[in-house]
């Protein structure tokens, strides 16, 4: 009784402090601003920059040195009275899929249908980008300029089986497709300085104007930091972006007054700010909710977040290390703690070959490190000041249209009454069965159906 | 919100949470009868079948190969230019420089040999491997002490020896008798295939001392880390036979409502909470909730990763050596030195300071035993064991300790966390000695071996002598 007293308390506290803060933050002269400052700010895009085409190599001593290493492995021995994926990674399954991966894994292959679409590469401000590049039904004649952008642990080959769906499915129209690696990641390297999202939205524009032209609208698909790059994106240029649909409305976004008083009312009265379908799928947005999963499901990103060197060293030099630090987020990722108890942690329903091509690419790229660098500049770099202290707080225009698309087992969630008061032009939400964080990954048909749709809407 | 109305408002809160103290002053006194009385109930028999061997370590050849092989396939990556070493954890640069010292110059047999030169044992008490070292200083002096020496992680057991040899050569009138147990699931206390927590390394702790000692003995207790908590646990259980603790980490803040107002106020009203010395030594910043909000936050990944998902993290560390060794000397480096002026920016994160050898050992003892998971799996178990023993209402990670269990605390100024005297005293309220060391860290044995043992045998020396 004292504890729960206590802990209402606190809540009041911080409530009153958030208040304050949001007193200032509430003027919409600030979003002009902010799109005053894009516009000037754009990075110049002009006929010198120039692209090249780019085709992964099959490195035969690379493959070698890998699967050297994979006979090398040092395995431990799990607990034998803890369920199997309840300490994380389960180290008897690490093992099958290491003997599996050494022995049986064709990279070569996997090589040949990561070039089945055109790559290339490009330096903007300095950093090399790379990007798929793809023109479904070129005859066709409506034309949409897309971007789509993934996270971490994704890839750019995840959206693969996305485009090829479209281009089937939609023979009337011509869909120009740029799928972007974030600095950083894969072959968006090699990246020698800091650059955190805020940087990457103003790259991955210049990237969109350089291919679809400078005043050319775009619309932008994002999951997991795709999705927090697509709410940028839709800040910084209104007039440009089409709209923009994702997969995971990012968390810190909501951490504003309104939202945690919405949390503070699920703590006591769930049912009020949820709609009945969220109800149904037993979805929460609670104080303690939002507790638990900051404890419960945030320790990577924690340690990401501050000593992305100190862990990177393991997973640059094991095999081993990084398939179970990244298969674990495909794990709990989508199907969450229902894992728990599972012998493969839910992950004999990929495709093995699938999981093994990602954990590959991240390997031959040697880019675990720079790409978990990407979590502590989004937050060390606060102190280069304004904007970046304030975009990630401020709402979404209702000129830019927002189609929101949730996975029941996704990572983090925000109910609509909440998305609606920051996502000023919410016109589609959709909750889907059965389905994780990895949606491009997992369910490319059901996210092209609704990215589309919700495209359709807009214009 | 102004100062004003922030001052009046914690004012408020401040004076409901007085009576709440008392309040909960006499929930302690109850709780804590409940604790002895369930350690009496559940105390591990040992008896005459119950039996210690002898323990030597291996210089095995064969891991030694494949270590060297491992390290010599190393992969590296770049460090970002643009931003200082350290800052983002383990420079790369300097790890590589590292690994090519240990696969080339290290000498792990001459280690073995050293790591040797104190006697040790392995028993099983309650199921449980128990790895310890076993020695007595100065046999023939009258006065007797029986002391348990406990470390922590990413800590080893060694880290002692050069402490054992200071209180051998420095107090040849006292025969310590010293014990340095490894808790399950680290170096040789292994192997571990279920799951253990402080509470019963405490008991399995007490086991072993009445087994060497025997049912009635006492015995003093240092503890650094891990240790410092089971330090804490230990005369919470067994009262009556813990003549002391010497600690370099108190845990002070799930225990007192009181105590968390308390550090709202402190950067607006120090001197009502801190003694001159404290404030000479920017106490007031040190143990400010910004300062230590800031430090859970940039501190702490790795606790939260290894409390939640050690399995996760465990098998990159397991199979690659500079994985291991990243991971764990950066808290070597973020520990013991001061972030600003010693690490940021510097080629070696503070670390030469250390021996080198020393400092491989360490990491080599995990790779060896392979228990680095093991180890890291004690910080999930924790937090699990704490919510069922609060469920039993068995609080032990938030009661005091008895007033009649005489505490001594060496505060070091570069370790993770500082706590003024004030606020130990609430929860440690035998609480008798308070040094403060200035260039002090985590690892207070390992690094200063000799400053550590004054410490710890001037406070045994007030306790004995009544001082």
């Amino acid at each position: 009784m004292i504890r729960k007293l206590f802990i209402i308390s606190i809540n009041v506290l911080v409530l009153a402090l958030f208040w304050a803060n949001y007193k200032e933050q509430q003027s919409n002269s600030e979003s002009e601003k902010i799109e005053q400052w894009a516009k000037n700010n754009q990075i110049k895009v002009d006929k010198s920059t120039k692209a090249q085409k780019f085709t992964i190599d099959f490195d035969e001593k690379e493959w070698n040195l890998l699967k050297q290493k994979l006979s090398l492995t040092r395995f431990f021995t799990s607990l034998k009275d803890v369920p199997s994926f309840d300490f994380g990674f389960d180290p008897d399954y690490a093992r099958e899929l290491v003997e599996y991966w050494g022995n049986k894994f064709d990279w070569k292959s996997q090589v040949e249908y990561l070039n089945s679409y055109p790559q290339f590469r490009i330096s903007i401000n300095d950093t090399i980008i790379h990007y798929v590049h793809y023109t479904t039904n070129p005859t066709a004649e409506k034309r949409i300029n897309i971007l789509l952008l993934d996270g971490w642990p994704g890839a750019f080959f995840g959206f693969y089986k996305a485009i090829d769906f479209m281009e089937k499915n939609y023979k009337d129209i011509c869909f120009d497709i740029v799928v972007p690696s974030i600095p950083g990641f894969g072959y968006s390297n090699p990246l020698e300085k800091v650059v955190d999202p805020f940087d990457t939205t103003l790259i991955f524009d210049a990237l969109a104007r350089f291919v679809f032209g400078e005043n050319s609208q775009y619309f932008v698909h994002g999951e997991d930091w795709g999705s927090l790059i697509s709410t940028f994106l839709a800040k910084l240029y209104p007039e440009r972006i089409g709209g923009i649909h994702i997969t995971m409305p990012p968390l810190t976004s909501f951490f504003d007054f309104n939202s945690l008083l919405y949390a503070f009312a699920g703590q006591f009265f769930p049912n009020s700010i949820l709609t009945e379908q969220e109800i149904k799928f037993g979805f929460k947005f609670s104080l303690s909710e939002l507790a638990s999963l900051i404890i419960k499901k945030t320790g990577y990103f924690h340690i990401q977040a501050t000593k992305p060197d100190s862990i990177g060293a393991g997973m640059s030099d094991s095999p081993f290390g990084l398939l179970a630090y990244v298969l674990e987020k495909y794990s709990f990722g989508s199907f969450g703690m229902n894992v728990v108890g599972k012998k493969d942690g839910g992950l004999e329903k990929f495709n093995r070959d699938d999981l093994l091509t990602i954990i590959t690419y991240y390997w031959m790229t040697n880019c675990i490190s720079s790409s978990m660098r990407l979590y502590r500049n989004a937050f060390y770099t606060l102190e280069k000041g304004w904007p970046r202290t304030v975009l990630n707080m401020k709402k979404i225009s209702a000129k830019v249209p927002v189609g929101v698309q949730v996975f029941q087992h996704e990572v983090s969630f925000v109910p609509f009454k909440v998305l609606k008061n920051k996502y000023l032009n919410l016109s589609m939400y959709n909750l889907v069965e059965n389905g994780g964080h990895f949606s491009n990954f997992e369910n490319p048909e059901k996210i092209s159906n609704n990215f589309i749709e919700f495209i359709n809407l807009a214009l | 919100m102004s100062l004003k109305n922030l001052s009046i408002f914690s004012l408020s809160v401040l004076l409901f949470s007085v009576f709440l103290v008392i309040y909960l002053n006499q929930e302690n006194s109850k709780k804590l009868n409940r604790i002895e009385q369930w350690a009496k109930n559940n105390q591990i028999k040992v008896d005459k079948s119950t039996k210690a061997q002898k323990f030597t370590i291996d210089f095995d050849e064969k891991e030694w190969n494949l270590l060297k092989q491992k390290l010599s396939l190393t992969r590296f990556f770049t460090s970002l230019k643009d931003v200082p070493s350290f800052d983002f954890g383990f420079d790369p640069d300097y790890a590589r420089e590292l690994v090519e010292y240990w696969g080339n110059k290290f000498d792990w047999k001459s280690q073995v040999e050293y790591l040797n030169s104190y006697p040790q044992f392995r028993i099983s008490i309650n199921d449980t491997i128990i790895h310890y070292v076993y020695y007595t200083t100065n046999p023939t002096a009258e006065k007797r002490i029986n002391i348990l020496l406990l470390d922590g992680w990413p800590g080893a057991f060694f880290g002692f020896y050069k402490a054992i040899d200071f209180m051998e050569k420095n107090y040849k009138d006292i025969c310590f008798e010293i014990v340095v147990p490894s808790i399950p699931g680290y170096h040789f206390s292994t192997p571990l295939n279920k799951k253990h927590n402080p509470v019963e390394t405490s008991m399995q702790f007490d086991a072993l001392m009445r087994y060497l000692f025997g049912e009635l003995a006492h015995y003093y207790i240092h503890g650094e880390d891990w240790g410092s908590i089971i330090a804490t646990t230990m005369p919470q259980l067994y009262p009556s036979r813990v003549s002391g603790i010497h600690i370099t980490m108190p845990i002070t803040s799930e225990s007192n409502i009181l105590n968390n107002i308390c550090s709202l106020l402190l950067p607006y009203v120090p001197s009502l909470f801190l003694s001159d010395q404290e404030l000479e030594h920017e106490f007031s910043s040190r143990y400010s909730i910004k300062s230590k909000l800031w430090k859970f936050w940039d501190e702490f990944g790795y606790f939260h990763l290894q409390a939640t998902r050690p399995d996760t993290v465990g098998h990159g560390l397991t199979d690659s050596p500079v994985g291991l060794m990243a991971y764990i000397l950066e808290k070597y480096s973020s520990w013991t030195f001061e972030r600003l002026n010693k690490i940021s920016g510097s080629k070696d994160g503070g670390l030469e300071f250390f021996n080198k050898d020393d400092l491989l050992t360490v990491c080599t003892l995990y790779w060896m035993t392979n228990s680095i998971t093991s180890s890291m799996r004690y910080y999930a178990n924790s937090f699990n064991a704490m919510l069922e023993f609060r469920k039993q209402n068995l609080d032990f990670f938030s009661l005091s300790v008895s007033q009649t269990v005489p505490v001594g605390v060496q505060m070091n100024l570069n370790d993770i966390f500082v706590t003024p005297f004030w606020f130990i005293k609430s929860r440690y309220l035998g609480l008798i000695q308070y040094k403060i060391v200035e260039q002090g860290g985590h690892f207070a044995a390992f690094q200063n071996p000799e400053l550590t043992v004054k410490c710890l045998v001037d406070f045994i020396t007030q306790v004995e002598y009544k001082i």
